[in-house]
């Protein structure tokens, strides 16, 4: 225990920066999430089958095991951030996917009714009204999406990516050495501290962005 | 016709008109409207009133293009709405509906704004628009503006409803069954509120309901509506409850018709009663005198204000005066001018007297109606339906008129 508090502040600096570009590669591929998820999520709303298409995709994207999918990706995307950053996205497709066609679906039909009946137009309706209501069910998907890619994107370090996964892989690869274990303990534990972080900036972000008028 | 006033151009513009219009679901056989036509005329409350599924709500849908008629031509203002520009059209057609629809993510400042906002308004000029308005459904605007709708009771949220409906002042509303989901108190209320707001307003309305009473309340002329879209009959308040056209109407209509009609005339339009009106302290032989002379059976008594006391007969005055007090029928039961022949009729049965005193605002008497004056009011009604107790102008009874 005391070896491994000793390792800590001996690398604090180190891990700080292994902690930084794991929530960039987390951060990055969450957008790419969201830009997709939510926007096929608008896109098959209305059509029963599409929807049940796009699920069905992004569900089949979960099932491949992380090793293998970010491995696929490589002779495509090389080395480094880029296939780390597909592979995540990929994953966090389906939680957010999912979400944003329960909240628009969530949305009051009597609502949506009124703002079509006092003329308010689909993109209007879609930004000032739907979105809006299902904001809070999508921000859940988010964060599903979330601590769901914290933990995979240590597997960046499988193909040099950026992230805590490089001590973890480190560690793993000494295992029996004296220092092994410390190495995985402090990626590990920076993993676990910044799911933490981005749970507690999840709910900042839903307190600022959700209407007073629909907060619980 | 003869009724008409003087100089009044009929027909005047019908604001919205249906021809022919037929409208079937996907995956219905049956349409849920068929072959529907009727105009409503401009500054008209016309009431759209049926049993549930017999396509009322759809009738609305159609006028405001939320969804398009398979076959026939609505005419909104003179022009063909499949022509226009849905969003424009809507914004000329306030829209109010059942499930009130807040955005509930939005003040009622917000809300009662959309439209104004959609055409571009001020910031300025949509706050004191909303503030108007808010003041307008009865609602405080300081109190009311900034809160949310999970903040507002069921009435209080319908109101921010009509509000939002009014708020770019368009021409016409729409209202599907806007008060159906408060209780009973509220939404006698929002009716009275709405009939006083219609009198400054003018707006073409076209109101739906299940309810017959409602629509008696409301409309200047109901179309009573089968399954399939079908009116019945479109026609007055009064002809539809004294005159029904067909069996499902009265059937519709339910018994109690006559009583509903009630509703329809007010205690100013009764022939008023003969009945000497004395002071209280006057000599009980000119009571006497005043009674044989009128060929009452009994006189009104009022305090120096006017105020009726009780009722004397001939009787009591010659048992002994000093006893009036004692012996004397109370005349409680007083009607204003405004009020309706209902509530008359409750205020008459309710005492011993038989008769209401009609008082002005400070509560002097003005004059007595008696239940043959009812009678006669209802007769009447029965025998020219074409007379409207509210002094309506009156239109034939074909649904599309020209
Ligand atoms: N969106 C819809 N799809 C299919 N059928 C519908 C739809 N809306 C209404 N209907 C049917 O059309 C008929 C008329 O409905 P509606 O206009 O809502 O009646 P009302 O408002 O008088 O109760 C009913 O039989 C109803 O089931
Ligand atoms: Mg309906």
């Amino acid at each position: 225990m005391a070896s491994f508090i000793s390792y800590l502040e001996r690398r604090a600096d180190h891990l700080l920066e292994l902690a930084l570009a794991h929530a960039t590669v987390v951060a990055l591929a969450l957008l790419v999430a969201a830009v997709l998820g939510i926007g096929v999520g608008v896109a098959v709303r209305a059509h029963e089958r599409s929807a049940e298409a796009a699920l069905a995709v992004a569900g089949t994207f979960l099932t491949v095991p992380s090793y293998a999918l970010i491995g696929l990706l490589v002779p495509a995307l090389g080395l480094g951030y880029a296939p780390t950053i597909v592979a995540l996205a990929m994953y966090a497709l389906l939680p957010i996917l999912r979400n944003t066609l329960a909240g628009l679906r969530s949305v009051d039909p009597a609502v949506v009714e009124c703002a079509r009946g006092l003329g308010m137009g689909d993109r209007e309706r879609l930004l000032r009204v739907e979105l809006p209501l299902a904001w809070p069910v999508i921000l859940a998907g988010l964060r599903v999406a979330t601590v769901l890619i914290v933990g995979i994107a240590a597997i960046a370090a499988a193909v040099n990516g950026p992230g805590l996964g490089e001590d973890i892989f480190v560690g793993l690869a000494r295992i029996g050495s004296a220092s092994a274990l410390n190495y995985v303990l402090g990626g590990m534990l920076g993993v676990v501290v910044l799911a933490i972080l981005f749970d507690a900036a999840y709910a900042g972000l839903a307190r600022i962005t959700t209407s007073r008028g629909i907060r619980g | 016709m003869a009724e008409r006033a003087p100089g009044a151009r009929r027909p005047r513009v019908p604001a919205i008109r249906l021809e022919g219009v037929t409208k079937a679901y996907t995956g219905r056989v049956e349409p849920a409207v068929r072959d529907l036509s009727f105009d409503v005329a401009e500054g008209e409350t016309a009431v759209l009133v049926g049993p549930s599924g017999c396509g009322k709500t759809t009738t609305l849908r159609l006028i405001n293009r939320l969804i398009t008629p398979d076959e026939g031509r609505i005419v909104v203002d003179g022009d063909d709405v499949s022509g226009a520009e849905p969003d424009a059209l809507r914004r000329r057609m306030g829209y109010v509906i059942q499930q009130i629809g807040l955005f509930p993510h939005m003040t009622v400042q917000e809300n009662v704004a959309t439209v104004p906002r959609m055409l571009g308004w001020s910031k300025a000029r949509r706050g004191e628009r909303t503030d108007e308005l808010l003041a307008t459904v009865g609602l405080e605007p300081s109190a009311f503006r900034d809160r949310f709708p999970r903040e507002l009771s069921g009435g209080q949220q319908q109101r921010v409803g009509v509000a939002r409906a009014l708020a770019a002042d368009p021409p016409i509303l729409l209202m599907d069954e806007p008060f159906g989901s408060v209780d009973p108190v509220v939404r006698e209320r929002l009716q009275d509120e709405l009939l006083s707001l219609q009198r400054r307003l003018r707006k073409t309305i076209l109101f739906v309901t299940h309810d017959i009473d409602e629509a008696v309340k409301m409309g200047d002329r109901i179309a009573v509506m089968d399954h399939g879209g079908r009116i019945e009959q479109y026609a007055t308040p009064a002809q539809v409850l004294s005159r029904p056209a067909s069996q499902f109407v009265s059937e519709f209509v339910g018994p109690g018709a006559t009583l509903k009609a009630l509703s329809l005339t007010r205690v100013g339009d009764l022939e008023p009663a003969e009945c000497p009106v004395l002071g209280l302290s006057s000599d009980p032989a000119a009571i006497r005198a005043a009674i044989r002379r009128a060929g009452t059976e009994d006189a009104l008594l009022v305090d120096d204000a006017g105020r009726p006391r009780c009722w004397v007969t001939v009787e009591e005055l010659e048992r002994r005066f000093d006893a009036l007090g004692e012996a004397a029928i109370a005349a409680e039961a007083t009607v204003r001018r405004s009020d309706d022949l209902r509530l008359a009729l409750e205020r008459m049965v309710s005492t011993r007297a038989g008769k209401a005193v009609v008082v002005d605002d400070a509560g002097a008497c003005i004059g007595v109606v008696e239940l043959a004056g009812v009678i006669a009011a209802v007769e009447s009604l029965r025998s020219h339906a074409s007379v409207t107790a509210r002094g309506r102008e009156v239109r034939p009874l074909s649904p599309v008129s020209d």
